[in-house]
């Protein structure tokens, strides 16, 4: 099929996220936890089961997924929850060591470095089984040290090994707003950052301090769970990639669906927003939901699931492009219409050293999973106060640098025993991101080059 | 010949007197013997009928008396004459079963005319035996009447000979039954009831068994000759204005045709015999009576009237449902709009990236086989393999006859041919539409795919060669800028046919043709659809100059495509020349010779990328150009049923960045955007 796609989730948080993604896209398929295809759903309703999973010889329903891990807490529940049958038990990795990475980069890099045979062993059985593999997707954690560590070195492996093929990740950049317990978490962070500017062709960025930010303010969860915030998390996950499962006339592969996304490859790196919200459904039976509703509240910064402060900064941030996934009853001529009144509002800043817009993707919902609303949105952004997220990446890294505080860790692994050239060299990548974004604020963009001093 | 006809007839210039003054007179009794005669056309002694004058001439003596009352009387001779050569004329069918009935009809008032000749003779001869006076003053009072009877009769014959045949002739008795004259309404009403009966004949047959049996050609439908089972449905069968009688509605006159034309469809072209419906049932026992007229229909909301409207909503009922049953029409529309308007995306996708190696060839090399293997690789890769069999059964692809020169995306088309009844109503396939919108809808998607194409080999060369070749960043740098601009407009374009255009369309002809319980309905819905499609998404005549201008843009597409793909190749020689350099400088040292090799190729490969970002220069200019001509035009052509042309204008120009140098542009924009409100 020209639209397969393998997944890959990586460390405590990937494995958590991608749990709850294969729920959804379960429910939304109607597989039950075991594979098996519900007997409602057997009809089938034009969906396309085989961009995720693939169908084993007894017709179970198997995760395209890869599973994998450097300690066994994670995997374990799953692998004891009602969807351990789900999985291809030869896709579940555990280090044998089982020791974990120790939140450090630099140990989740070197294992994946040692264990890489093992790994990439699972992932090109997986690749080769399939009809037409379109790309990867990674999901994992830019913070801790497997998932962001072994994450890096999988990044760029994967390049190398199937260089035409997509790599998409959905990555979850850690909370600022409380005191993580991994000190070392902007070492960890810039050095993946690096990998996701080079060797990603298209990040989503899924923020935990936005994200919790919704949780406890639009949603009133006081203490958000890592369930709660990861339904989210899979919320966004599966309306993002249903135009893929539920194929009409566009956007049914994946380049079709990111490409307008990312007029300027290294700028690849996308916030999401959602309305309306789960808990918002006491309005649901009040309100009528219109397409221009959820077009005009995706544009709002509150639903946006990055935290920026757009509105504080004194660079002019924009978008680059913007697309809006829009599911539920929605009658096309709608959509122009709330086009033009968005248009003619003037409250949208659009780059302009070129033509952008807001593109629009009508898509299907699955039958089998109810939902409160009439229709919903989910917005895929290429805006620039993205970098803002990397700014502050880089002013912590700055920070501990500066000290030379928990360096120690890291020089106790290959990479770092020398020299930390690792370090300014990843330093100088997401510089050059962050100064990327800003330069495609201005007019003059397309006359800039990032500087020559990076190597590769 | 005289243009009053009455005139003509009620005063005979043809009597003529015979100067016998020498002669003596003869008596009254012996020219009313003539007379007698003369009533029935008939020669005798002393009136005779000269045929090449068509009048009588008297041969007897008269006095002045005489002659004035004979020339009166001759008359009721002349207007016999007159009559009884239309009856001659067209009795036994020789003019046709209509103007033989009207014949007959004329014949029979003639008899009683002749009864009352009769009578009055057997008057005379008893007053001659008992030798009573019997003048022709009595004969004058007894002609009265007739004269004025046969004047009628004469009048109508006048107005109905001259070749009218059929209902044609129906038409021209209608309005006596209108008229004053209780006489001539008695005679007309007579008439239509008797003469129509062959065409109630003819009606009912062709309702109940969708035949014709118009042996004498009277009928107002007609069979056009020589047209095949294709053609049935719209050309083998045509309504003949001027055979209409003259007391039917439009609206009679297109259900009959469209009654019979059901019936014939379903037995000739779906080889269907559903059991009668009531209404057919009624007019075929009318029919097997034989002796019921079209009288009735003279009367608004006759019984007849009724029977018709009912037998065709039935049979246009009976058709769709066997259209829909037995033939899988809804299904089959659902098959065009996902094969061959596009709708099953993820198969033309797979369908798209199996050709492409083999389209950009030129044509010629692959046969309709291999296609057709392809098509099949396509469906099973797509969810197209879930799909209805029938619809499957149905899509095949088509190579068009090739000039040698073209490449092979010139001839590749898909085609859904239903064939059988529903391509005898719909043409699905004979009318090429569905053919036309493919080739529009397939260039798009294309043209999407080569933009794909082009998007992913940029961003793998920026990930690989940016380091080792730096020389190429703008020129990579740019073309991904005139890529992502062509992506932009493509997609808004692709949005607005597939989107805003098609799918709102197929919506709206989805529940239109779901309420429908008429064929007609049904017909009509999927015109209306393709108009409409064709119309919105510029592909008519009217839009002609706005589709050449969307064509220019995609040819600029595949244009870059050629020129970039050129590139990437040489490029990639280029790196892969300073890797393995490199490597080689690694193992064994470098020497001036390689150092001024290596400066030697650097500077050829640097003047060819400084041709290409040249030409990518000019490629940028001229798109956007093209571009803002077209959204000009957008904006020109955009009414107020088409608004969404509009609005695409606008989603192009979504951040104002082809009118922020464009006063025109923006101008227009707005003052167009206002006029709407």
């Amino acid at each position: 099929m020209p639209c397969e796609m393998i997944t890959v989730q990586l460390g405590q948080c990937g494995n958590q996220i991608g749990f709850e993604f294969w729920k959804k896209l379960c429910a939304e398929h109607g597989i039950n936890p075991e594979g098996v295809l519900e007997p409602f759903a057997t009809e089938g309703v034009g969906d396309r089961k085989d961009v995720f999973f693939y169908q084993a010889d007894d017709n179970h329903y198997v995760p395209r997924a890869v599973l994998l891990d450097l300690e066994p807490r994670v995997i374990h529940s799953i692998m004891s929850s009602n969807y351990s049958k789900l999985y291809n038990p030869e896709n579940v990795y555990l280090s044998k060591h089982g020791g974990g990475a120790g939140n450090n980069w630099a140990s989740g890099f070197s294992q994946g470095e040692r264990l890489q045979e093992e790994v990439f062993d699972i992932l090109d059985r997986e690749a080769e089984g399939g009809d037409s593999l379109q790309g990867f997707v990674l999901c994992h954690s830019i913070a801790g040290g497997t998932g962001s560590g072994m994450g890096s070195f999988i990044l760029e492996h994967l390049t190398d090994r199937y260089p035409k093929k997509i790599i998409e990740t959905y990555s979850v950049f850690p909370n600022q707003d409380e005191i993580s317990d991994v000190v070392v978490q902007p070492y960890n962070s810039l050095l993946t950052l690096k990998r996701l500017a080079q060797s990603a062709d298209c990040v989503v960025v899924l923020d935990n301090t936005a994200l919790n930010r919704i949780a406890t303010d639009r949603l009133h969860i006081e203490n958000p769970s890592f369930a709660q915030i990861n339904s989210l998390v899979s919320t966004i996950m599966s309306v993002s990639t249903a135009t893929l499962r539920y194929p009409s006339y566009m956007n049914n592969d994946l380049v079709g669906l990111i490409g307008p996304l990312i007029p300027s490859p290294r700028l690849h790196f996308l916030m999401t927003g959602y309305t309306p919200l789960t808990t918002d459904h006491e309005d649901a039976n009040i309100r009528k939901t219109t397409v221009f509703d959820v077009m005009r509240r995706l544009l709002q910064p509150k639903n946006m699931m990055v935290s920026t402060a757009q509105e504080r900064s004194t660079i002019p941030h924009c978008y680059l492009s913007i697309l809006n996934i829009i599911q539920g009853d929605v009658d096309p001529t709608q959509v122009y219409k709330s086009l033009q009144r968005i248009r003619e509002r003037k409250t949208v800043n659009f780059i302009n050293w070129g033509p952008s817009s807001i593109q629009v993707a009508l898509s299907k919902k699955s039958p089998y999973v109810p939902t409160a609303h009439r229709v919903s949105g989910l917005m895929l952004a290429n805006h620039t106060s993205i970098s803002q997220l990397f700014q502050r990446v880089l002013d912590q890294y700055d920070k501990l640098r500066h000290r030379e505080a928990f360096l120690d860790q890291f020089r106790k692994q290959n990479m770092f025993k020398d020299d930390l050239c690792e370090m300014d060299d990843s330093r100088a990548v997401v510089q050059n991101l962050v100064d990327e974004y800003l330069e495609a604020t201005k007019d003059t963009y397309l006359q800039w080059q990032p500087k020559n001093a990076v190597n590769n | 010949m005289n243009k009053d006809p009455l005139r003509n007839m009620s005063t005979p210039k043809s009597v003529k007197l015979s100067k016998q003054e020498d002669m003596d007179t003869i008596s009254d009794i012996e020219i009313i013997r003539s007379l007698l005669y003369c009533f029935q056309g008939v020669d005798s002694h002393w009136i005779e009928f000269n045929q090449n004058e068509k009048q009588f001439i008297v041969t007897a003596p008269l006095d002045f008396y005489q002659t004035s009352k004979v020339n009166r009387l001759m008359e009721l001779g002349y207007l016999h004459n007159i009559v009884q050569e239309y009856i001659e004329n067209n009795n036994d069918n020789k003019n046709g079963s209509v103007a033989s009935g009207i014949a007959h009809c004329l014949h029979e008032e003639l008899c009683v005319y002749y009864d009352s000749i009769n009578k009055l003779q057997k008057e005379v001869n008893e007053a001659y035996e008992k030798s009573k006076q019997y003048s022709l003053g009595n004969l004058l009072c007894w002609s009265v009447l007739w004269l004025g009877q046969l004047q009628d009769l004469a009048y109508t014959v006048k107005m109905i000979d001259g070749n009218k045949r059929g209902g044609e002739l129906v038409s021209v008795i209608a309005p006596f039954a209108y008229c004053a004259n209780p006489y001539l309404q008695q005679m007309a009403t007579n008439m239509i009831k008797v003469a129509t009966r062959p065409l109630m004949m003819i009606m009912c047959h062709w309702m109940v068994d969708g035949e014709l049996l118009d042996n004498y050609d009277e009928f107002f439908i007609y069979q056009c000759p020589d047209i095949n089972n294709l053609d049935m449905w719209n050309n083998r069968y045509a309504i003949r204005e001027s055979m209409v009688p003259a007391f039917f509605t439009k609206e009679d006159v297109n259900r009959i045709f469209r009654t019979g034309r059901y019936i014939n469809f379903l037995h000739t072209i779906c080889k269907s015999k559903p059991d009668l419906t009531p209404s057919r049932k009624t007019l075929k026992d009318l029919r097997n009576s034989g002796d019921k007229d079209l009288f009735p229909m003279l009367e608004q909301g006759s019984i007849i009237s009724d029977l018709i409207n009912k037998a065709c909503t039935e049979s246009s009922t009976v058709v769709l449902d066997i259209l829909k049953e037995k033939f899988k029409l809804f299904l089959h529309f659902e098959g065009l709009r996902r094969y061959m308007l596009l709708g099953q995306g993820d198969f033309v996708t797979s369908l798209l990236e199996i050709l492409q190696p083999h389209l950009d060839k030129s044509s010629g090399t692959l046969g309709p086989h291999t296609f057709r293997n392809f098509l099949d690789t396509a469906v099973r890769m797509s969810n197209a393999q879930y799909d209805e069999p029938t619809i499957l059964k149905t899509l095949d692809v088509k190579l068009l006859l090739t000039s040698g020169e073209d490449c092979g995306w010139d001839i590749f088309q898909l085609n859904y041919s239903t064939g059988g009844p529903l391509e005898t109503i719909f043409e699905f396939s004979g009318s090429g539409k569905y053919s036309i919108m493919f080739v529009f809808l397939w260039r798009l998607k294309r043209i999407d795919f080569v933009l794909s194409q082009m998007w992913r080999e940029l961003n793998l060369q920026i990930k690989t060669s940016y380091h080792i070749v730096p020389e190429i960043r703008y020129a990579l740098k740019w073309t991904n800028n005139l890529v992502a601009e062509m992506v932009h407009s493509v997609r808004q374009i692709q949005f607005y046919v597939l989107s805003d255009v098609i799918e709102t369309e197929w919506e709206h002809f989805r529940e239109a043709i779901n309420k429908a319980s008429l064929l007609e309905t049904v017909i009509e819905a999927h015109n209306q659809f393709l108009k409409n499609i064709f119309k919105r998404s510029v592909q008519t005549e009217e839009t002609h100059d706005l589709s050449k201008k969307m064509r220019q843009l995609f040819e600029s597409v595949l244009e870059l495509r050629g020129i970039q793909e050129r590139f990437h190749s040489q490029s990639e020689h280029e790196l892969n020349r300073r890797k393995d350099l490199e490597k080689y400088i690694e193992e064994h040292g470098t020497c001036n010779e390689i150092e001024n090799n290596d400066a030697e190729a650097k500077e050829a490969f640097l003047l060819e990328v400084d041709r290409y970002e040249n030409i990518i220069k000019e490629i940028s200019n001229s798109y956007k150009v093209d571009l803002v001509k077209f959204l000009k035009k957008l904006i020109k052509v955009s009414t107020d049923d088409q608004e969404a042309l509009h609005s695409l204008a606008n989603r192009i120009n979504f951040n104002k960045y082809y009118s922020k140098n464009d006063q025109d542009l923006e101008k227009c924009a707005t003052y167009i955007c206002r006029s709407h409100k």
